[in-house]
């Protein structure tokens, strides 16, 4: 299936799933106007892709200085697939945050204490 | 508004330690732009960038509440729903940042906004995240916009917060809540 990337703006993040690699990124700031219209395309997108593809080792970034609530909405429904999809795939999901940030670390932490099948590590950028 | 009111409006602010106030239409270009306002004023006086980052939090949250809900919005206005009218007020009071956002609110929606608030603020922190990943996981409520859990996060993240409803006329009430860092 196609890669899908959209460019970051202020106040929506940058997204690169590059579905030939098995890599996919998501960066910067989320608070849309409307969080489940952005994510709408990128969980539609995620959903084709996680269940078709079987014994892959797939890699997901999420590199966010920040997100708000509406967008939390979008990123829990996007760890439970990526959790029911590593019933059939090797998913390994990295959480990036800053030295300072204890906020994104427990953001990620709690994000990541849900997953069953999925790895999860926090990573100091 | 006379040049004495104006002045005695300003200091009024100022003696609440508003770094910021804005009454008027909102938008998410607003919300956006005053946010980075914010942050490099809060960056100039040397403010911690956690705290920074917690106070943003705040004020993307509420802000955004008003931009959702607010009952006030011009209808000749195509997209009426991103151009809502509110108050902001960002400042330090004793030391501690606040967050303060105002808008008017429909009457029949006092009752139940109330009681969700006095929910929120009677929880711990367990029933808080408890409830806050429920919300996460469940389907978005009809006429929210939102995911419906920007309170639950604002009572997470802060120190303390604070909401008081008044009645305006018989079909509204001016809706004020504060988060406190």
């Amino acid at each position: 299936m196609n890669n899908l990337v959209i460019e970051a703006t202020k106040r929506t993040p940058g997204i690169n799933f590059d579905f030939d690699n098995h890599v996919l990124s998501f960066t910067g700031e989320s608070y849309p106007e409307d969080a489940s219209v952005f994510f709408g395309e990128i969980i539609s997108a995620l959903n084709t892709y996680t269940t078709s593809t079987t014994s892959t080792t797939i890699n997901v970034n999420f590199d966010l200085i920040y997100f708000n609530s509406s967008s939390a909405k979008a990123l829990m429904r996007i760890f439970d697939m990526l959790d029911a999809s590593a019933n059939n795939n090797d998913i390994l999901i990295k959480w990036f945050y800053e030295e300072d940030d204890d906020n994104m670390a427990e953001l990620g932490e709690e994000f990541g204490e849900d997953l069953v099948n999925a790895k999860f590590e926090l990573v100091i950028k | 508004m006379d040049v004495k009111q104006q002045f005695e409006l300003r200091k009024q602010l100022n003696n609440d330690g508003a770094v910021f106030c804005y009454n008027g239409y909102l938008t998410e270009d607003l919300l956006t732009s005053i946010g980075a306002v914010l942050k490099s004023k809060l960056q100039a006086d040397n403010v911690d960038k956690r705290q920074i980052r917690s106070v943003f939090h705040f004020f993307v949250e509420q802000v955004q509440n008003i931009i959702r809900y607010s009952k006030e919005f011009e209808e000749s206005i195509e997209v009426p729903s991103e151009f809502r009218y509110g108050l902001v007020i960002v400042g330090s009071r004793d030391g501690t940042h606040y967050v303060t956002c105002a808008n008017l609110v429909d009457e029949s929606n006092v009752e139940q906004l109330k009681t969700t608030l006095d929910d929120i603020h009677a929880m711990s922190d367990d029933e808080l995240k408890k409830l806050y990943k429920k919300l996460l996981r469940s389907e978005t409520p009809e006429n929210s916009k939102g995911a419906g859990v920007g309170f639950i996060d604002i009572a997470r993240k802060a120190s303390k917060f604070e909401y008081e409803f008044f009645p305006v006329d018989a079909n509204s009430s001016y809706f004020s809540l504060t988060s406190y860092l």
